[in-house]
Formats: structure tokens, C-alpha cells, sequence
């Protein structure tokens, strides 16, 4: 910007503040029809920010409402263990299984085949799932990256869950809108994947690189 | 955490993200219902079921950078229909008619005007949400919360001297400001095609909203939330 003109700095010094504002200011302002319409500009921005302080819900109404999406879907508590307990009574589990003429090789679980995973294929009665495990170094750890799509229903349940055990720890994942998921870590390849969508907990086992 | 990691989280289930949804983005919601006139159990009752039609939307949201955008078109949608069920105690004095033919109700034209003002405070909330992290909290911390915060605070809490807050805010806002302007002049992308009338007036921006007189606060975002309600279909035909 021009020294000639004022800088936006001033113009919202002088909005908020005019009184401390230096007099050159209002007087360019009152005399410069380019400062003038930044001037307007800051005004509206000011305005709609001074609107913008909305109070907060109160926080016990908050918690009513989290409570209440929980209740609704579990998938919103802190993993998918949780959220199969709070399904207990609902859940529909179904083994998905290895589509014979898939591709299936254990190279993916060596460090030969770095870079160059393999593609599984299950399926249940409703779902496909599409899997490629890789190893992210030389032996391992892998990373068990999915899509699970419905085989016939237009579109996946809105919330889902990937789950592996891997030694101690619990691998988990959301699936997004297009049923993606990635598992980083996995360091027992012949592991059980659970997917949780909806109701229903998909569950499959991982070939084992000793089966090859 | 910016929008894009956001609704991830929540479309990803997310505990700590549905709550942080609720609190910050409930402010929309809340003042939807309370200036719409909602009271006691009804306002509860709205800005909980916003909050669930968010719940099973969110995976439609395709623009992260609408989300405020996307929770008041979802709020002010269950409070005309919560106004809707008890219309003989909407104020019919003075009576301003909602443009948006789809929303068959008669509103008090000072409500509209709230309404409206509303949703071009969540259009700036979504062109704040847009800028960096600096600017983004700077912005929030000076002008977004209640009550407000001493510069020190401030300076403490973005790591910058008090000195500097002028000059960087100033720069935040004039980043905000364009922001602004570039979501009014940037239509979200097309809906799924459930009302082409629908489109016609989410198409418009904020600019040209505050220049009409009668400005009607229906929903802008194709991001249109599900509401669940099959008649909310019928309607947008």
C-alpha cells in the first residue's frame, strides 16, 4: 500500500478506538474514497464479528447431547471394543471369507515383496472387502490398508470401525465415507480383522505367511 | 485442529471431536434456537436433534469448509419445522414470508432478520475456519469468546508478543474478509440433485443476501443434511 494511504492496521484502530486514532486518519478517511471503501469493508467484518460472540450451549446440555449420540450410535465412544460392548444385544457377526481365485500370496508379508503388496479378496453375503497388506520395512511391520464396500445396498452403514490385534496393542481405524481404512503396525501378519459397520462386526483372518 | 481434520474425526466417530462439534458449533445451533424463539425443553430439544441429523449427515459433507455453514442450514431446518408444528404460536403480527418456498411457514420479520444475520455469522465463522492456525486462533481469541480475554492472556496463549497481536490481527482480519468474499463468490458444489429450487438460493451469497430487503434465511450449502424426515423430501420437490 501507498504511505499515502491508510492501512488497514489504522482503519481498524481508528473503528475501534477512534478516539486514540490519529486525526490524519480521519481525515484521509474522510477524503479518500479507496481508504473509504476499505474502511466500509472493516466496518462489516467488525460488525458481523461483534454478532459472531455467540454464547456457548450450557455445558450440562453438551453432555446431555453427547450422552444422547452415544446412545444413538456407539461407534461415537472412545474405540470399537467399547462400541461392541454398548452393541451386545444387537450386534450380527458374520465370518467374511477368501475368495478362492483371489490373488492370494504371503510374499506381501516378506520383505521381498516391499512395495509391491498383494491384493485379498473376501466377502460376506453383503459386503466385499479388499485388502493389501505391505510391509512398511524389510520383515515387517505392515500396514493392512482396506475398502469394504456393500455388495448391493447403495451405499455403507455412515459409521465404521477397523480393528486388528497386533501382539498387545489394539490397531484401530475409522472407514471412511468410501469404506477406506489403513492399519499402520501390524507386526503379526496372520492376525483377525474385525470390521464394525452399523450392527454388523465382519470379521476375517489374515493368511499366514507360513501357509505359502 | 482445522476443518478438514475435524470432519474426519467426526465421520470417523470421533468422542473428543463430537464433543468439541457440539460445544463450538452448538453456539450455532443454540442461537438458532433461541432466536427463533424456542424456549426451556424445545430449544433443548432442537439443538439436540441438530446435532443427530449431523451425527448420521456428516458423511454427506463434502466441503469441510462449510461446516458452519452446514449446521445452521441444518438447525434453522428443524426449528421451521418445530415452528411449523405449532404454528398458532408463531407471531403472526407484522407478518414476513419466507422466500424459500419449500419452508411453508410465516415468520415475524425481525426473526428472518436474525436468522438471516446468523448465517452470514457462520459464512464468516467458515472463512475464519479457512485461515492458518496463527490466524485462526488469534482471531478466535479476541473476538470469538465470551468474555473477552486481556491481550496478555492472549499474547500467552498464540505465543506472540502483545505488541505484534495489532498488527497480525489486522492481517487475520483482512484474510478473513477475503475469505469471506471468496466463499460468497464460490457456490458450493452442485447438490445430489434433490431441489433444483433449492440451488437457486443456496447459490447466493452473502453480499447479495444483505442487499435485498426481505433476504430469506433458507439454507446456501448443497451440503443439505439429512434430516430423516420424508417429508422434508417431498417438500424440496
Amino acid at each position: 500500500m501507498s504511505h499515502d494511504h491508510v492501512s488497514w492496521e489504522q482503519i481498524l484502530d481508528a473503528l475501534e478506538s477512534p478516539e486514540t486514532t490519529h486525526p490524519f486518519v480521519h481525515a484521509h478517511l474522510a477524503g479518500c474514497p479507496r481508504c473509504t471503501e476499505m474502511a466500509g469493508k472493516a466496518r462489516e467484518i467488525m460488525q458481523l464479528l461483534a454478532d459472531a460472540r455467540l454464547p456457548c450451549p450450557p455445558g450440562e446440555l453438551v453432555d446431555r447431547t453427547l450422552a444422547r449420540l452415544l446412545a444413538e450410535d456407539p461407534m461415537v465412544g472412545a474405540g470399537l471394543e467399547e462400541a461392541l460392548r454398548g452393541l451386545a444385544d444387537r450386534l450380527h457377526e458374520v465370518w467374511a471369507t477368501l475368495v478362492p481365485e483371489s490373488p492370494q500370496t504371503a510374499s506381501a508379508f516378506r520383505g521381498s515383496a516391499l512395495g509391491s503388496a498383494s491384493m485379498l479378496r473376501y466377502e460376506t453375503d453383503a459386503f466385499a472387502i479388499t485388502l493389501s497388506v505391505s510391509p512398511e520395512a524389510e520383515g515387517g511391520p505392515y500396514e493392512v490398508m482396506g475398502q469394504v464396500s456393500p455388495k448391493s445396498a447403495p451405499e455403507l452403514p455412515p459409521s465404521g470401525r477397523a480393528s486388528i490385534i497386533s501382539g498387545q496393542r489394539v490397531l484401530e481405524s475409522s472407514i471412511s465415507e468410501y469404506g477406506e481404512f489403513a492399519l499402520p503396525g501390524l507386526t503379526t501378519p496372520d492376525a483377525e480383522l474385525r470390521i464394525l459397520l452399523g450392527t454388523t462386526l465382519i470379521r476375517l483372518q489374515l493368511p499366514s505367511p507360513a501357509a505359502s | 485442529m482445522d476443518r478438514t481434520e475435524l470432519v474426519t474425526r467426526l465421520q470417523g466417530r470421533d468422542n473428543a471431536a463430537w464433543r468439541l462439534f457440539i460445544t463450538e458449533y452448538g453456539r450455532v445451533v443454540f442461537a438458532v434456537a433461541t432466536r427463533l424463539g424456542l424456549e426451556g425443553s424445545d430449544r433443548d430439544d432442537l439443538f439436540q436433534e441438530t446435532c443427530l441429523v449431523a451425527l448420521k449427515s456428516i458423511h454427506t459433507l463434502r466441503d469441510p469448509s462449510r461446516l458452519s455453514s452446514w449446521v445452521y442450514t441444518t438447525a434453522f431446518r428443524l426449528g421451521i419445522d418445530v415452528l411449523r408444528r405449532r404454528q398458532p404460536e408463531v407471531p403472526m403480527k407484522d407478518l414476513g414470508r419466507i422466500a424459500d418456498s419449500s419452508v411453508d411457514i410465516h415468520l415475524d420479520p425481525r426473526i428472518i432478520r436474525e436468522m438471516q444475520r446468523i448465517e452470514e455469522v457462520a459464512q464468516l465463522l467458515d472463512a475464519i475456519g479457512s485461515l492458518d492456525v496463527r490466524c485462526r486462533n488469534l482471531l478466535k481469541y479476541l473476538y470469538l469468546e465470551v468474555p473477552r480475554r486481556p491481550y496478555a492472556e492472549i499474547s500467552h496463549l498464540v505465543g506472540m508478543p502483545v505488541g505484534s497481536i495489532g498488527p497480525t490481527r489486522a492481517r487475520c482480519l483482512q484474510k478473513a474478509e477475503k475469505a469471506l468474499r471468496d466463499l460468497s463468490n464460490d457456490p458450493p458444489p452442485p447438490s445430489t440433485g434433490r431441489s433444483r429450487r433449492r440451488n437457486e438460493v443456496t447459490e447466493e451469497g452473502p453480499r447479495r443476501s444483505r442487499e435485498r430487503s426481505t433476504p430469506p434465511p433458507a439454507p446456501r450449502s448443497a451440503d443439505r443434511p439429512q434430516s430423516g424426515d420424508p417429508a422434508d423430501e417431498d417438500r424440496n420437490q
